[in-house]
């Protein structure tokens, strides 16, 4: 007996999210940034997605918009089959324990005044778990697990070294033992030798816990180091998703090939066969027509700038170009 | 002689009544025309090297409290502000990560480009002024140059800020150009045309590059030689091929190992180096990577290793560095 297609934890439809752009002296709506278009993708439970992309891609916002933080323009967001996009509060409430969000910097988040025990017994209060002798353990307990003392739980945030507040924002998101966690450039401003510590906890954690991870970064190397699989955003957009070991192994999509050519190697004697893209991202409030990409790519014909390439099944991924195909 | 001769630096910063030696007793050389690195975590000193370099210490709390910097046998510490201000932009210039707040957000480009290269000099005609700015837009790749010379540094990308502050810094020709992290702050396909384009310029002007950074990919890159900077300290220096193919400093070898790269199998864990960086107030007395090094003895928390010779070109501070190199000590991640 094969059993039914199981349903993935999270499973995204064509999320799309535009900011409306003001201007004059009445603030009228003149136009539209597209931060993220039509983006869709399916996470299972403990597997991780990385979303890479350059600055303006529109990554960050596609983890926000999942929980909520941004208020979706169109598309749907089924969290264990429910709907994200039509939740009321007391429902947002619930998923909130669910999902949780580490940010670039844990310093922005985490409230100077308070302690960081209070700062780690606070997801516990709002939501009413446990008494005030079961949260004090928890806190100590939690600070353990991110290779923290028990006593850091009365001193203040700005006490700890950027690698050290990471850890704390860390404990935060497990505190209620989430099934989601998006790490939104959670490991960016570390030095090497912090961030691996961190990259190795996330992975221990996500062994432990079972956690399904997206994890947001321009570092192409780190996010190939924890994810299953990836996706390659520009524009707002999709271009190729891929498993993180094929992704880098055979690139499809001229975008992810440029991108991956482009990462500083580690080693001197390496052959760098390079390919520079020439000029800037262009503006996600007038993207290009047809193929976003196709003002920066060497192999851009005539109707690359007309039509709009599908995002194409391929095996074990997906790429939206006319000629992949004549690429690889 | 080299071009440029960091000896035994040492600075410092006054701060609450104590004083804390943020560089101690560093010392390189840069010959003309090459491109040396220096890297390092943050705190390691590599940016406060840069600062005294350029006469730029934050005053009245940062100090040359020891040692010379020599440009042409020159000593610049000692120089007297007007002589100082000759040589810095002049002959040594530099650029920063973030070209925006180098910038004067209220003038056009074309202005401060004119304005900068006018005082390097001297008396010029405008139409001249205007030509040389034009092309030095050019050369640093802006396209249509006209355009972006009439605008304000907020209409223009990271990329091409990154690259209007390239052309300030090549306005007076200098022999070096500083640059502190120009890079990070952009994105990767960005930083590949900026670090092409350094090395462009480099090969049409012969200037030396000082290239300061956190990222090893760039260093192997760009560089032809290497110093590694821990807690204000060199831990090891040594040409390029040979620092990344036989580090001997147990602090290059774990960061080297640290690195999680475009090999490595996805969802393995990485090699770390333990515990952080101690913090300048409180600095052992003996060797500063002692308290996170595998290979950590009584001597190494007693006496601060001397930066001594392991080959030709490639010097380490490490008490135990000939063991570490023979393998009779254990490796990273084992």
């Amino acid at each position: 007996m094969t059993a039914p297609p199981s349903e993935p934890l999270l499973r995204v439809r064509g999320l799309t999210k535009h900011f409306p752009v003001r201007g004059g002296i009445f603030l009228r709506t003149t136009g539209h940034v597209h931060a993220v278009d039509d983006v869709s993708f399916d996470l299972d439970v403990g597997e991780t997605i990385g979303l890479v992309g350059e600055s303006g891609c529109g990554k960050s916002t596609v983890g926000k918009t999942l929980l909520r933080l941004h208020e979706p323009t169109a598309g749907e967001v089924l969290f264990e089959g429910r709907d994200i996009t039509t939740m009321g509060r007391t429902e947002l409430r619930q998923l909130r324990r669910d999902i949780q969000i580490i940010l670039q910097d844990p310093f922005e988040s985490l409230n100077a005044r308070h302690t960081v025990g209070k700062i780690l017994e606070e997801p516990f209060v709002i939501h009413r778990i446990g008494t005030t002798q079961e949260r004090r353990r928890w806190v100590g307990e939690l600070l353990e697990r991110v290779g923290l003392s028990p006593a850091a739980a009365s001193r203040f945030p700005h006490e700890f070294s950027g690698g050290q507040r990471q850890r704390i924002g860390i404990a935060r998101a497990i505190a209620l033992r989430p099934k989601l966690i998006v790490c939104d450039e959670a490991v960016s401003a570390l030095d090497v030798s912090i961030q691996s510590q961190i990259i190795n906890l996330l992975l221990d954690l996500q062994r432990e816990m079972h956690l399904a991870l997206i994890f947001i970064a321009h570092d192409l190397a780190v996010v190939k180091h924890v994810s299953d699989r990836i996706a390659v955003m520009y524009l707002g957009e999709v271009v190729e998703a891929a498993t993180a070991k094929d992704i880098y192994a055979a690139p499809r999509h001229p975008y992810t090939q440029a991108l991956i050519s482009a990462i500083p190697l580690p080693d001197p004697t390496a052959d760098r066969d390079r390919i520079v893209l020439v000029g800037d991202v262009p503006s996600p409030i007038d993207p290009p027509s047809g193929c976003r990409f196709h003002t920066r790519c060497r192999h851009a014909r005539e109707d690359c700038r007309r039509s709009k390439p599908t995002l194409d099944t391929v095996r074990g991924g997906s790429v939206a170009c006319h000629y992949w195909r004549g690429l690889s | 002689m080299a071009l440029l001769e960091i000896d035994e630096l040492s600075v410092a910063f006054d701060t609450e009544g104590e004083t804390v030696t943020v560089v101690d007793k560093v010392g390189f050389e840069v010959e003309p025309g090459e491109t040396l690195g220096i890297v390092g975590e943050s705190g390691c000193g590599k940016s406060v090297t840069a600062l005294s370099i350029m006469g730029l210490l934050p005053k009245p709390s940062g100090r040359v409290q020891g040692g010379d910097i020599r440009f042409r046998g020159e000593s610049l510490p000692s120089l007297p502000p007007e002589r100082m201000r000759e040589i810095r932009g002049n002959r040594i210039a530099m650029i920063f990560q973030e070209p925006m707040t180098a910038l004067n957000p209220v003038h056009r480009v074309g202005r401060q480009l004119a304005e900068t290269y006018a005082l390097h000099q001297g008396d010029l005609p405008d139409e001249a002024v205007y030509r040389r700015t034009l092309g030095l837009l050019e050369q640093v790749g802006i396209p249509a140059p006209e355009q972006r010379l009439r605008e304000y540094p907020h209409q223009l990308s990271g990329g091409m800020r990154q690259r209007v502050m390239i052309a300030m810094a090549l306005a007076s020709k200098p022999d070096i150009l500083i640059a502190d992290e120009p890079t990070t702050a952009l994105d990767v396909t960005i930083q590949a045309q900026i670090l092409e384009l350094l090395r462009d310029l480099q090969r049409e002007t012969g200037m030396a590059i000082i290239f300061i950074t956190h990222d090893l990919g760039v260093i192997a890159e760009l560089c032809s030689r290497v110093v590694v900077m821990y807690a204000g300290r060199v831990a090891e220096q040594a040409p390029i091929e040979r620092l990344f193919a036989h580090p001997v400093h147990p602090y290059t070898r774990g960061l080297l190992a640290s690195i999680p790269r475009l090999e490595d199998e996805p969802k393995t864990m990485l090699t770390t180096i333990p515990g952080v960086v101690p913090s300048i107030e409180e600095l052992p007395s003996g060797c500063r990577f002692a308290n996170r090094c595998p290979y950590v003895k009584d001597l190494c928390n007693r006496d601060a290793p001397e930066l001594v010779s392991a080959a030709r070109g490639h010097q380490v501070a490490c008490h135990r560095w000939r063991e570490v190199d023979a393998g009779a000590l254990e490796q990273w991640g084992t």
